[in-house]
């Protein structure tokens, strides 16, 4: 167990058309026992983040600790790291037994029947004990994930580096593995970066997640922190699916107003007062808004948009209804069935409590909603229970 | 245009490829493998019935093998085995074949090291270069080994006259040579192989306690293992059969079969049937190695070319 402290890491590659900044200048504090996960867009950095603190990739600037240790140009077989990756990378001739035992025999002193006891001793706690005299080949996806699982395991290591190692997974075992891995990692408390590109990953298993973009940090906190507060549009704009919502507006400070050419919002004067510039983006997350088909007996009719069923999309407990607002899309995720037609016209109200407000040229955040973002950790027992 | 009636359907279309193909593989692979027949036939005649005029193309007459049928033991008596028992005394076939095998497997060992680590480089590293000693490996097999013949010899005679080493007519000379013909090929065959296992594997072998050479030995050889062999079996057949360098280079006590058996053919004598049992010897090992390597040969060869 370790923590791992990343200060001012940087990556530029080179190549023949020039250097790329693969990780721009990141630093950031991983905890002792915490379940750090790294989520953007391919090619944001992260697997760089992930190799740089492997060993795997050479840092161009910074440096990386593990406690107190400077691991920056270290090997990777001298940081007590234990890593798996997105396509297993298991040792296809060498048995599931012998693939779990290759790290202890060649960074311990481990006798063969220690080693041996350890590998029993995991394959039991992963459920693949018949299959340790199996090679790779003969097994399926699922369980290639869980010898890889059980190589990572059996070395007890200091930082546990995971690349994506649930997305070559169906959807099915992807969401039953993700459960499996958060226990696991409660159980074993061990440091873990967790890299992924998918944000349902990200927003469920992290007890902090880490939100890069173009090599750049965006955000790092905890999952509703970021998907409530986020620091600027694309962070908002990453999180939550079907994304959040974006309309292009400007502050009317005379009228205390929100204008779009195509409505305008009213806004409280302590909102106002905290604008400083007039060309905002406009943020709502799809599960703000509600939608009326009788816009008279709305109590804040004056604050009501005037909208067109573009499609919608039941998806059982919700319906997705995609509106178009003066030529612009916005998602709508209404509980139930709504009995909807395209091309009907609805009214979309979104309380003012939960607009999200971003300045238009920097995007940082300007207003977040005030939905709470504190119960994570509480929530954490409950969540496995509704999970499980 | 031809009536419908007479046109061909889809299957039979397929049946009639099928039947063209098999066709034009049969015959090919007659051409290729009737010189071998015609090699083990050979060897269990009498001279007189090899230099006969009209030779038959079958071993035995109907009568003989209707014989053969009804009590198999007459096939001894059939067989001409003298040609097997006579070559070791009137020849060194034993020593020409020992100098084969030591010098295509010496050849063998040191290529596919050397193919190995080069391989390996051109593979996973990135250095200056690159492209152009990859080119220039290619190169050396587009020069046609008469060209460098009599330099590589001159090379021999200077180094021999200024540095005492004697090259001409041992075993290192000529595995010296035959290694630096075999090495580009071996190079760039093993990185093929080399490209196709995935790079997140050495990773992990690294995260798991490897440097980097461990991580080559340890793991990627293993999986390399059937192209390395198919490449070994290249190197090994190319040294083996190689007569151009040997009939210069590799005379007196390290000849090799391939030039030892032209001594079968005297100035007043051919000795066929000898010469031919010689031969039959002298392969029957290595195709009962190929036999045996077969199965990851054909993998090692059809691997790499293929993205998986």
């Amino acid at each position: 167990m370790s923590r791992v402290t990343i200060d001012e890491l940087t990556k530029v590659y080179d190549s023949p058309s020039g250097s790329i900044e693969a990780v721009d200048d990141l630093t950031l504090a991983i905890d002792d026992g915490e379940f750090i996960v790294f989520v953007g867009p391919s090619g944001c950095g992260k697997s760089t983040t992930l190799r740089c603190i492997a060993g795997l990739e050479t840092v161009t600037d910074g440096t990386i600790e593990f406690g107190a240790e400077d691991v920056t140009d270290q090997k990777p077989k001298e940081r007590d790291i234990a890593m798996v990756f997105q396509n297993y990378a298991l040792y296809p001739h060498m048995t599931a037994r012998k693939n779990m035992a290759f790290g202890l025999k060649m960074s311990t002193d481990l006798s063969e029947d220690e080693i041996e006891d350890r590998v029993e001793e995991t394959a039991q706690m992963m459920g693949i004990e018949e299959l340790l005299a199996d090679k790779p080949k003969a097994l399926s996806g699922g369980q290639q994930q869980r010898v890889a699982l059980g190589r990572a395991i059996v070395r007890d290591p200091a930082v546990f580096l995971m690349d994506e190692p649930l997305s070559n997974l169906d959807a099915k075992l992807r969401a039953q593995m993700r459960t499996e891995l958060q226990q696991l990692q409660h159980d074993l408390d061990v440091t873990t970066v967790y890299v992924t590109h998918d944000q349902t990953e990200a927003m469920t298993m992290g007890d902090r997640i880490v939100v890069l973009n173009d090599g750049e940090l965006q955000q790092v906190g905890t999952p509703l922190e970021c998907y409530h507060r986020p620091a600027n549009r694309f962070v908002a704009g990453f999180l939550g699916s079907p994304p959040m919502n974006f309309l292009p507006v400007e502050a009317d400070l005379d009228a205390g107003a929100l204008s779009h050419p195509r409505f305008s919002l009213s806004l409280s004067d302590s909102i106002m007062a905290d604008l400083d510039g007039t060309e905002l983006v406009m943020g709502i997350r799809p599960e703000h808004g509600s939608l009326t088909t009788t816009p008279d007996a709305h109590p804040e009719p004056e604050r009501l948009v005037e909208a067109t069923v573009t499609v919608t999309e039941p998806m059982g407990d919700v319906t997705n209804v995609y509106l178009d607002v003066g030529g612009e899309s916005v998602t709508v995720t209404a509980g139930g069935h709504l009995g909807l037609t395209d091309g009907e016209s609805v009214w979309l109200y979104v309380p003012e409590a939960k607009l999200h407000l971003f300045d238009a040229e920097t995007g940082t955040a300007i207003k977040h909603s005030d939905e709470p973002i504190e119960s994570t950790r509480v929530s954490e027992a409950s969540r496995y229970a509704e999970t499980a | 245009m031809i009536p419908d009636e007479f046109r061909l359907t889809e299957s039979g279309r397929e049946t009639l490829f099928n039947l063209l193909s098999k066709g034009v593989l049969g015959c090919l692979l007659l051409y290729a493998l009737f010189p071998i027949y015609w090699m083990i036939l050979s060897s269990f005649r009498t001279r007189a019935e090899i230099t006969a005029a009209e030779p038959s193309i079958l071993p035995f007459t109907l009568d003989e093998a209707a014989d053969v049928i009804r009590d198999p033991s007459v096939l001894l008596t059939l067989l001409e085995y003298e040609n097997y028992l006579t070559m070791w005394d009137r020849f060194p076939v034993f020593d020409y074949f020992v100098n084969s095998l030591v010098i295509a497997s010496v050849t063998t060992v040191f290529a596919l090291a050397v193919g190995c680590l080069g391989g390996y480089a051109f593979s996973r590293y990135r250095f200056p270069g690159k492209i152009g000693v990859g080119g220039a490996l290619l190169g050396t097999q587009m020069i046609p080994g008469i060209l460098i013949l009599l330099p590589m010899f001159l090379l021999f005679v200077w180094i021999q006259e200024t540095l005492a080493i004697p090259l001409i007519d041992t075993y290192h000379g000529i595995i010296f040579v035959y290694t630096t013909f075999t090495v580009p090929v071996a190079i760039w065959m093993l990185r093929g192989f080399f490209d196709s296992i995935p790079n997140a594997i050495e990773e992990a072998a690294r995260v798991d306690g490897c440097s980097r050479f461990q991580a080559l030995v340890r793991v990627v050889l293993p999986m390399a293992a059937p192209g390395i062999a198919a490449t070994g079996m290249f190197v090994f057949l190319t040294a083996f059969n190689e007569v151009l360098f040997a009939s210069v280079l590799a005379r007196g006590d390290v000849t090799p079969f391939a030039i030892g058996i032209q001594s079968f053919e005297t100035q007043t004598t051919a000795y066929w049937g000898e010469m031919m049992a010689a031969s039959t010897v002298a392969t029957a090992p290595i195709l009962i190695l190929f036999i045996l390597f077969q199965k990851p040969i054909v993998e090692g060869l059809t691997e790499g070319s293929v993205k998986q």
